[in-house]
């Protein structure tokens, strides 16, 4: 069934966030002969929907006062973009924008939004929303009987869009008053992405067998990107100094629930696992096969961490 | 079960009789009196000091006072403390107590040097106290004894119990100066050197006077009479050198004379003042001693109605718990024990005593007299709070409640009560708990186990195992798995090991699965009173309704909370540790240990079945009649084991210090040089899971942690395949 | 000051996964046997910030709001024992099985009739759907200002000052009264409650709501008033045994590894 498709774009560096490309990329699988559209909010708004590739067409407005997210001033805007382009499906990210915009969006629009999808497809006629749900123990597929429907997608849930970008744009209206006011802004360093958030998080224990070893540890870190990967370490590292405290994972330390947990010279105590078992997708990697972190992976690669780890980080960086 | 093996032998025990011939000594004397002739042996009292009548007698009186004084001061700072019940049950059992732990001093030879020394000093100032009482009977009532044989007698045992004094403060002298760094020397204070040199000079001076008077009495007189006071007598000699006139010597006899009584009553009013009030309060502490289990702590009753949780207040300790106070004697024992302060943790439980006492000193009298005007508590009186300030909840933290200190404390000072009271009033009263074992509490009131996070259902060791019985009232036994032994991966394989070996012995048992909840013991050890009441209680009424009888154990620690606390909630089980029930089957042939475990063990005792529980034997036996395993005692063990660091609550603890209890314990265990580390607690394991690597790094030839079932399990069915590491085999020797 | 904090009982997360059961009839979880339902660990650090507010400005009242069955009566009092001061339960047959609109409607007609409130705290999302919906629907239905995801707040003045948690840092907003705040777990852990209190709490009476009390008719609240509409709720096929990554040497290793992620959609 055709669908009328605005993706709620976001802009990073003045051009449409990988994010953004990823929903017009299944929006344009979506659309079975609708429209795709994009909004773009921000300054660089109208230069970046040439690179908006997949969409048709572009609501947008240069306004620098949309750089930073306000959910009061971008709700307006995107309302507009909806009922112009007489959108059926809104999708945006799960973003720090998208999981405020979303409900909001909705409950101004009186219908309903699917939060932090990972599938959205449509199902003879009806589109389906396929959220996890109690901690990853289940999944949820959800349908939107109003119109539009809207929903939040998790990232790398679709593929990128390739080829042209929007040929048309249409403004949307600057920004209006906010009643929340951003009075400051602090940007964490690459380091600082926190263990607790990081959708993938990379532990080491003893059994890297010096403190130099988390030196790789972060470069894999780096290379999965610096704001999804953390690193971590078992209660054992941490003992024998080779980790500050505050990154410890376990009984005693921090509990983490990422979607990807890679647990490098890492035995898989129980006193560990308490804080990692959580994780939806556990990676192992250790020397011995019988070692209890392999209990409760997914993957598992028998090895010694110092070929497995280098190698791992060169595939990455292909 | 044979008695534990080290409570003290009889030859030990007759070393603490020494107060027996010394009473015999003088009742002699009074027997010896009546028919003896007049003109044999004997000495004039207050010989050469007109006016030492009517001096001692005025020195003695205000002694006299002063104790008196003394004691109604300190009886008042008790008296604010809350009534403290059941002090006056089991009466025969207190005063066995006092006779062996106090009088005796049982605990006090737990360090053999201090024993030695202790003894001579105690028995010379007991003995020569006697001495000088007959002198005074001699002198001032109508009874005549000393003269004759009993009178050369006399001098003899004198003299000899002012040597044995003399070489008793040698020691002292030797270990508070030349001995290294010494416990002694941590809360070392004007008073201690005062008392020993003190002591050392009441007894010198003694034996001048002695040997001054028989140069001018004796010597010539009656030299057959002045050897039976060997030490005047060599002083006697000594002082013949120096040729003086007697006129000098008697001046010198005077003189001295005055000196020595007037430093002996000094010394002695220094009872009051000082910790030689021991010499009264630590016979008497050995009197309030518990008398029930040290793995019980107390239950607040009608908790809902109270006005403060727990002891937050020094007047909310109990009057005995304020009394204690003044036994403690600063020798540091308890605190050389302790786990925390041996890995350089923020607790001493001698300081925290002391520290209790001078809080006590400072805001007793003052919360006293409000008493008195306003009749309330008073808690708002003192200035400091006791928790937080006083004692810093770090150091309540770091105990391990594994009652090494109280099993060290020469003058039966009990530290675990009296820490986890304080805890109490930091968990209920003000919920400040450190962050990881408000976790566990939190689990334990939401989930009825303190594991957090577990992915293990309480069922889950079952898969693989067959028929696993659950428990329906007609079985013998219900096999209490405990919340370790089900939700820890670790302790999986000891909860199957303990359930195969219980099925290849015959037993009729049953498990209760899925219906398992914690019996509370970490909300009570944790302070959390409220919450284990409620634990308990539940359990109690489940046990009761599956017509429980007989439980066993493959936990310490749910073994100690069945066996010592639900008496105090109408629950009375026959509880078995699995260490006692498998020594027991094998011993009657029920189960069998066949194959060889070519094994070097160590053996860790864990504190709730050791020193709480007094089950030493029952493991050491399995070990025993396991063919092929050969056991090394670490240096610390039996009743002096070191805790593996996660008792009271540490298990769900971060721990602040300069190093883990479980490393320490571990590398204890490594020393021995066995292959294997044999426990029987499921903490126990866990820590040395984590402690032995991290002592030992090296993953070739390191040392394993068992559970003792694991061994037995082995020894009964073979090795299980699945124990490929080359340690597990024992063949792994270096 | 008057606070209302939201809190929702939910099927313990930590609910071990061989535990977790779904009756596929009625698309719904089934209670694992012995685990008890527990308050929603984000509504419980909610309930932290809104009492810190409350403290730090020496006055004031905070209400715990709860829609749900009798049974969230224990979350309710978990709230007041850290030390709410009035708990209201929303418990009505007609609110079952709504979605987050029309449990922001209830929330937010509950919070109208009690009048006075100045502030909302709110979980970010509740720790069973995840949805993170509820906080910024009722801020929407009342038309308050509203700070999602919280990791701190305190009173500046006359305005709230939030810490807000972003994917590459934080940013400090300004929130004039009344205002809806989310909190997030980077706030910290809620405090344990003093026995003390959990004593008062067990004490209190808690208000019982139902859709009339509250002027709203039952076909716009629960399932009948819902929008978003569930069709299947399954546990997703898991390899159940761990697969060991093939490879003769670690680059091959890697590059099975990488492939196999990728294709999870996981990096």
């Amino acid at each position: 069934m055709p669908q009328n498709i605005l993706v709620v774009g976001e802009l990073e560096n003045g051009a449409p966030s990988t994010v953004t490309l990823e929903l017009l990329g299944g929006a344009a699988a979506l659309a079975a002969g609708g429209s795709v559209s994009v909004s773009l909010l921000g300054s660089g708004a109208t230069a970046a929907a040439a690179q908006a590739a997949g969409a048709s067409k572009a609501f947008v407005s240069d306004d620098a006062n949309y750089d930073t997210f306000r959910g009061e001033q971008w709700l307006p805007a995107v309302q507009a973009a909806v009922e112009q382009s007489g959108a059926t499906l809104v999708l945006m990210a799960q973003s720090t924008a998208g999981r405020e915009l979303g409900p909001r969006l909705a409950h101004r629009l009186n219908t309903a939004v699917a939060m932090d999808c990972v599938k959205v497809e449509d199902a003879g006629g009806a589109l389906q929303f396929t959220r996890p749900a109690y901690g990853g123990n289940a999944q949820a597929t959800y349908t939107i009987a109003t119109n539009p429907a809207i929903a939040t997608v998790r990232p790398k849930s679709f593929d990128e869009a390739t080829g042209a970008g929007a040929s048309e744009t249409a403004e949307l209206p600057a920004a209006g008053a906010s009643r929340v006011n951003v009075v400051g802004k602090e940007v964490t360093e690459s380091e600082g992405l926190a263990l607790t958030d990081a959708p993938i998080v990379v532990a080491g224990g003893r059994g890297l067998g010096a403190p130099e070893g988390f030196e790789t540890l972060r470069e894999l870190a780096a290379a999965l990107g610096k704001d999804k990967a953390a690193v971590g370490a078992s209660r054992a590292a941490v003992d024998l100094g080779w980790f500050p405290p505050s990154e410890q994972i376990g009984l005693t330390g921090k509990v983490v629930t990422p979607d990807l947990y890679i647990a490098i010279a890492i035995s898989g105590a129980s006193q560990h696992m308490a804080g990692a078992s959580g994780s939806k997708t556990i990676v192992g990697v250790n020397r011995d096969k019988d070692a209890n972190i392999f209990d409760f992976s997914k993957y598992g690669v028998v090895g010694d961490w110092k070929q497995v780890i280098p190698a791992l980080i060169e595939e990455l960086k292909k | 079960m044979a008695a534990p093996r080290d409570t003290p032998n009889r030859a030990q025990r007759l070393v603490g009789g020494w107060w027996g011939p010394a009473v015999g000594m003088s009742a002699l004397g009074f027997y010896a009196t009546a028919t003896a002739p007049r003109d044999e042996a004997g000495r004039e009292i207050f010989f050469n000091v007109p006016a030492g009548p009517w001096a001692v007698y005025v020195f003695f009186a205000a002694l006299v006072g002063l104790l008196v004084w003394g004691f109604v001061r300190h009886a008042s700072l008790w008296g604010i403390g809350r009534p403290t019940p059941g002090l006056f049950r089991d009466i025969p059992q207190r005063l066995r107590n006092t006779a062996r732990l106090g009088l005796a001093q049982d605990k006090v030879r737990r360090d053999r040097y201090a024993g030695i020394m202790h003894w001579c000093i105690m028995s010379s100032i007991v003995v020569l106290t006697l001495v000088t009482a007959q002198v005074a009977i001699e002198a001032d009532t109508p009874l005549n004894f000393l003269h004759g044989d009993y009178y050369l007698f006399f001098s003899f045992y004198g003299d000899l119990f002012g040597v044995i004094g003399l070489v008793g403060v040698g020691m002292a002298l030797y270990r508070r100066y030349f001995a290294d760094f010494h416990r002694i020397r941590w809360d070392e204070r004007l008073e201690d050197h005062i008392i020993i040199v003190g002591l050392g000079l009441v007894l010198l001076t003694g034996f001048v006077v002695e040997g001054a008077r028989i140069l001018v009495t004796e010597l010539d007189a009656h030299p057959d009479w002045a050897v039976w006071s060997f030490g005047g007598f060599a002083f006697a000699k000594g002082l013949e050198i120096f040729n003086f006139a007697e006129d000098q010597v008697l001046f010198l006899h005077e003189a001295t004379w005055w000196v020595h009584v007037s430093i002996a009553f000094l010394w002695l009013g220094m009872i009051v003042f000082t910790r030689l009030d021991h010499l009264f309060f630590a016979p008497i502490n050995a009197f309030f001693l518990r008398t029930d289990s040290q793995g019980r702590l107390a239950k607040i009753e009608n908790i809902e109605e109270q006005e403060v949780f727990g002891v937050g207040y020094v007047q909310d300790f109990t009057w005995k718990q304020l009394f204690e106070l003044d036994a403690c004697v600063r020798c540091g024992r308890c605190t050389d024990v302790c786990p925390a302060n041996i890995a350089g943790q923020p607790l001493s439980p001698m300081h925290l005593i002391q520290d209790l006492k001078a809080h006590l000193a400072d805001v007793g009298p003052a919360i006293q007299q409000h008493r008195h005007e306003h009749g309330d508590a008073g808690r708002e009186v003192s200035p400091v709070a006791l928790v937080g300030e006083v004692i810093l909840d770090e150091t309540l933290w770091a105990c391990r409640t594994c009652g090494a200190c109280v099993q060290e404390c020469p003058v039966m000072i009990e530290h675990v009560p009296t820490i986890v009271d304080m805890r109490r009033f930091l968990v209920m009263n003000e919920a400040r708990i450190p962050a990881t074992a408000q976790g566990a509490l939190e689990n334990l009131e939401m989930r009825g186990h303190p594991w957090r996070g577990t992915s293990l259902e309480r069922t889950t060791w079952m898969e693989g195992l067959g028929d696993v019985p659950l428990f329906d009232g007609s079985q013998e036994y219900l096999y209490w798995v405990g919340c370790s032994g089900s939700l820890v991966e670790r302790n999986l394989p000891v909860t199957t090991a303990v359930f195969r070996l219980l099925r290849e012995s015959g037993a009729s048992f049953g498990v209760l699965g899925q219906e398992e909840t914690c019996n509370g013991d970490p909300a009570r050890r944790l302070g959390n009173e409220y919450l284990y009441q409620i634990l308990a209680q539940q359990l109690v009424e489940t046990f009761k309704a599956k017509n429980v009888q007989k439980v066993i154990t493959n936990c310490p620690h749910c073994f100690n909370t069945f066996k010592n606390e639900y008496p105090q909630f109408d629950g009375y089980f026959e509880v078995l540790h699995h260490t006692e029930f498998l020594s027991k089957a094998m011993q009657d042939g029920s189960l069998k240990a066949t194959h060889p475990i070519a094994a070097d063990v160590t053996y860790h005792d864990s504190c709730y079945l050791g020193r709480m529980n007094g089950i030493y034997d029952a493991p050491r036996q399995i070990i025993e009649m396991v063919p092929g395993a050969t056991l090394t005692e670490m240096q610390r063990t039996l009743s002096k084991g070191l805790c593996c660091g996660a008792g009271g609550g540490n298990m769900w603890q971060e721990e602040v210090g300069e190093r883990r209890v479980n490393h320490v314990r571990s590398e204890e265990a490594i020393n021995t040089g066995a292959s294997q580390l044999i426990s029987n607690c499921p903490f126990c394991i866990q820590m040395f899971e984590d402690g032995v690597p991290a002592v030992q790094p090296e993953e070739e030839g390191r040392m394993r942690p068992f559970d003792i079932a694991e061994l037995l399990e082995d020894a009964v069915f073979g090795p299980k395949a699945k124990e490929e590491t080359p340690a597990a085999a024992g063949d792994s020797s270096d | 000051m008057h606070i209302v904090v939201c809190a929702k009982q939910i099927p313990d997360p930590e609910t071990p996964p061989s535990a977790f059961k779904i009756d596929a009839a009625t698309n719904k979880v089934v209670p694992a046997q012995g685990i008890a339902p527990v308050l929603s660990q984000f509504d419980a650090i909610a309930a932290e910030a809104a009492l810190r507010i409350k403290e730090a400005g020496g006055e004031g009242k905070v209400t715990v709001i709860s829609m749900g069955a009798e049974s969230a009566q224990a979350a309710i009092k978990q709230v007041l024992a850290m030390g709410a001061d009035e708990g209201v339960l929303l418990n009505d047959p007609a609110f079952e099985d709504g979605d987050s609109h029309t449990t922001a409607k209830v929330l937010a007609s509950a919070i109208q009739k009690l009048g006075d409130v100045d502030a909302v705290f709110c979980g970010r999302q509740a720790a069973d759907w995840d949805m993170g919906q509820v906080g910024l629907l009722i801020a929407e239905i009342l038309d308050w200002p509203v700070a999602t995801i919280a990791k701190g707040a305190s009173l500046e003045g006359e305005t709230l000052s939030v810490e807000r948690v972003l994917a590459d840092g934080f940013e400090t907003v300004q929130v004039p009264f009344p205002a809806v705040v989310t909190v997030s777990n980077e706030f910290g852990e809620p405090r344990y409650p003093k026995l003390p209190q959990i004593m008062a709490a067990a004490k209190k009476t808690v208000t019982q709501m139902k859709a009339g009390d509250l002027g709203l008719d039952p076909s716009e609240v629960g399932k009948a008033g819902s929008r978003l509409q569930l069709q299947k709720l399954f546990i997703p096929e898991k390899g159940a045994q761990v697969e060991f990554i093939a490879g003769d040497t670690p680059q091959e290793q890697a590059a099975a590894l990488v492939s196999k992620l990728r294709a999870d959609k996981l990096i």
